[in-house]
């Protein structure tokens, strides 16, 4: 009788772990056999809220994209010592063309450091490109 | 009185920057609400109740129900007030079962939510739903590549990546892969673009028919893999469409039957080399003449992509409206004239990027020659296009690369206003030239200026143009929503439908479709979605 209880609990384990994995996990399933590229941590680049490395990776990577002299769709921002509160401020709310950024693009840590960064870094900067990965050439 | 730029943005911080950084950790509900529509039907006993179930289920942090909070969703540029479009909440999610478990409490409290990935359908309604009083489902953090297949040149993605994101990645690995991105690239990313429809610039350009499998959650929380993603350890999820039966993805395209959560992107095969070429035309003659032209090359797969853009469309990208003209009416045709030939520019320019190997690039650049010779364009490449911004802007979009640059066109009247007017129309000369002379004449006759053009496919042109205003004047505002709604109707009544708009014009694009297409459409929504919670006015679809 022990032993049919013991068989009846691991098989209603297994049956509870089977529609866990299935039904409510499935980002757990693979995805492919093979070994994915993308899945090689130190290739992927991931640009969302909570997972920047610095405010000088998110200038880069989105701000540089208008803001740069040599684009000009948005002012310079570099050099100028804008208020760190203002920029937070206006990347939340946007102006005209300026788009809002949400918290799950930059979360509020990251925005402070963000415009603290650029707050203090050198006009110099903005005269320069970037290259795909946000690093300055 | 002038401000400065900077005392501008040091003022803003005085009126907003202290409620956005500094505001009380806890608010009532009811004062949290009082201001913001609710959606019919919906009552706030239910909202608080689901409120408290959703913070239990995603943890406070990603449920934004404050409206300080809430202004990074609301912020459009589209010719519709802001109240029509305000959201309730906004939740932040970070897996699939956090959708699942979102779908039930919304489904129990009957909440409609309006899924986004990126939320940048900029000039199409941004992050803002169709209706007031929805649930934000950001999905923006959802954002594993979870795949790159470089043999294949695919890629599987969820909501949150960004096309800049997935260049990066493909990029530092050094695969021979172009992402093929539309104007918006630099923010935008590939699921809401493909889901909509949009269009970029490469080989792959025509987004829609450039995808392969989705995975959708169905609003019962289900999970629909499609095509051959039904296939345990499918080997071919991302690189065979149509799998067995029915083939339902278009479903999930423009619509609001379930969230998508995965979704299969094709990319194009870097190749050996690429030559750009531009060509100009000084009439609307001439340029139709060139539609036909450009429409044979393409049928034979001489050429595989292809623009067609009024000078204006180009030339607002680098100045400002008031270096042109200083009226509030539309500039006068005369003044345009005197400009470009001033600057010896011609009024539409078709560009175009040969891909292969050198060989065929050679043959294929004579063919192409030979080709629009006969109608009298100026026939620009190489060292030629060398310094032109446009072109240059032209070729990088056309060759993997993504840049902004398109974004100038909002600085052109500026005031934050714009509305992308996209109907789909025959790749014929005379189709082009009719849906051009309506728009135009539309645009006019409301005081704003044509900047467009024609994106080729094969057989079709998706003609796209931004109408731009100040939003910030009610009174343009209003014009330009006459204007919009005008365009939509006289191009439907003359054959050309939309092939997508912006949140605040659906339910009249979907009137246009005719009534058994919207009775489908309610069909399809009553049996998949019987609660209609999600995404409600997508496309002019709801329950009742």
């Amino acid at each position: 009788m022990r032993i049919l209880f013991i068989k009846l609990s691991v098989l209603l384990i297994i049956f509870y772990a089977v529609h866990f994995f299935y039904f409510y996990n499935i980002d757990a399933i693979a995805i492919s056999s093979k070994e994915s590229i993308a899945q090689k941590k130190e290739f992927l680049q991931m640009y969302s809220g909570g997972q920047w490395k610095n405010g000088e990776q998110i200038y880069h990577a989105l701000c540089a994209q208008c803001h740069l002299v040599s684009i000009g769709i948005g002012p310079v921002l570099l050099g100028r010592h804008y208020s760190p509160i203002a920029l937070m401020s206006i990347v939340r709310h946007g102006i005209n063309t300026m788009p809002t950024f949400r918290p799950s693009e930059i979360n509020d840590a990251e925005l402070l450091s963000l415009a603290q960064w650029i707050e203090q870094a050198p006009a110099s900067l903005s005269l320069n490109n970037v290259n795909l990965f946000g690093v300055i050439k | 009185m002038s401000v400065t730029r900077r005392e501008f943005f040091n003022k803003s911080a005085v009126v907003l920057g202290s409620s956005l950084l500094l505001e009380p950790l806890h608010h009532s509900l009811a004062k949290e609400f009082s201001s913001i529509p609710l959606a019919k039907g919906l009552q706030m006993s239910h909202i608080k109740e689901a409120v408290l179930e959703f913070r239990h289920l995603l943890g406070n942090e990603n449920v934004l129900i404050d409206i300080q909070k809430l202004v990074p969703y609301t912020k459009i540029m589209i010719p519709s007030p802001d109240i029509q479009h305000q959201p309730i909440g906004a939740l932040m999610v970070h897996s699939v079962r956090d959708i699942q478990g979102v779908l039930k409490i919304c489904n129990q409290y009957r909440i409609p939510i309006w899924p986004i990935s990126t939320g940048r359908n900029i000039g199409y309604g941004s992050a803002a739903p169709a209706t007031p009083g929805q649930l934000v489902l950001d999905m923006r953090n959802m954002n594993k590549i979870l795949e790159i297949d470089s043999d294949l040149c695919t890629a599987l993605v969820e909501p949150g990546v960004t096309y800049r994101q997935l260049i990066d990645t493909i990029n530092i690995q050094n695969l021979n892969i172009w992402v093929s991105v539309p104007s918006s690239g630099g923010l935008s990313g590939p699921m809401g673009n493909i889901l909509d429809r949009g269009v970029g610039y490469n080989r792959a350009g025509e987004h829609f028919a450039n995808f392969s499998g989705m995975e959708v959650i169905l609003a019962d929380g289900e999970i629909l893999r499609t095509g051959l993603g039904g296939i345990a350890n499918s080997t071919a999820w991302q690189s065979y469409r149509w799998g067995f039966g029915p083939w339902v993805d278009g479903l999930f395209s423009q619509s609001n039957f379930g969230v998508v959560t995965k979704i299969g992107v094709w990319m194009m095969q870097k190749p050996e080399a690429y030559q750009t070429f531009v060509i100009g035309w000084d009439d609307l003659e001439k340029m139709t003449k060139g539609i036909d032209v450009a429409r044979k090359l393409r049928m034979d797969n001489v050429i595989e992509n292809g623009v067609v853009g009024n000078t204006l469309y180009s030339t607002a990208q680098l100045i400002k409206r008031s270096a042109l003209y200083k009226g509030k009416d539309a500039i006068p045709e005369a003044i345009l004239a005197e400009y470009f030939s001033n600057k010896k520019m011609p009024r539409w320019g078709f560009v175009s990027c040969l891909y292969g190997t050198k060989e065929q690039i050679e043959v294929n650049l004579k063919i192409v020659q030979k080709a629009f010779k006969a109608e009298g364009g100026n026939f620009i490449t190489g060292k030629d296009l060398t310094g032109d911004s446009n072109a240059s802007h032209m070729e990088r979009v056309m060759t993997g690369r993504t840049d902004m640059n398109e974004f100038g066109l909002y600085n052109f009247r500026g005031g934050g206003g714009s509305a992308w007017f996209a109907p789909a129309v025959p790749a014929r000369s005379a189709d082009v030239r009719r849906s051009y002379e309506i728009t135009s004449k539309v645009f006019r006759k409301h005081g704003f200026d044509y900047v467009g053009g024609f994106l080729m496919g094969v057989r079709h042109t998706e003609h796209v143009c931004d109408l731009l205003f100040d939003r910030r004047d009610s009174e343009e505002m209003q014009r330009a929503h006459l204007c919009f709604k005008e365009a939509i109707q006289l191009n439907a009544e003359a054959g050309y439908g939309v092939y997508r708009t912006n949140t605040g014009f659906m339910d009249q694009a979907a009137e246009t479709y005719g009534v058994a297409q919207k009775m489908f459409n309610k069909k399809l929504k009553r049996a998949l979605d019987p609660n209609g919670i999600i995404a409600p006015g997508k496309s002019g679809i709801f329950i009742h």
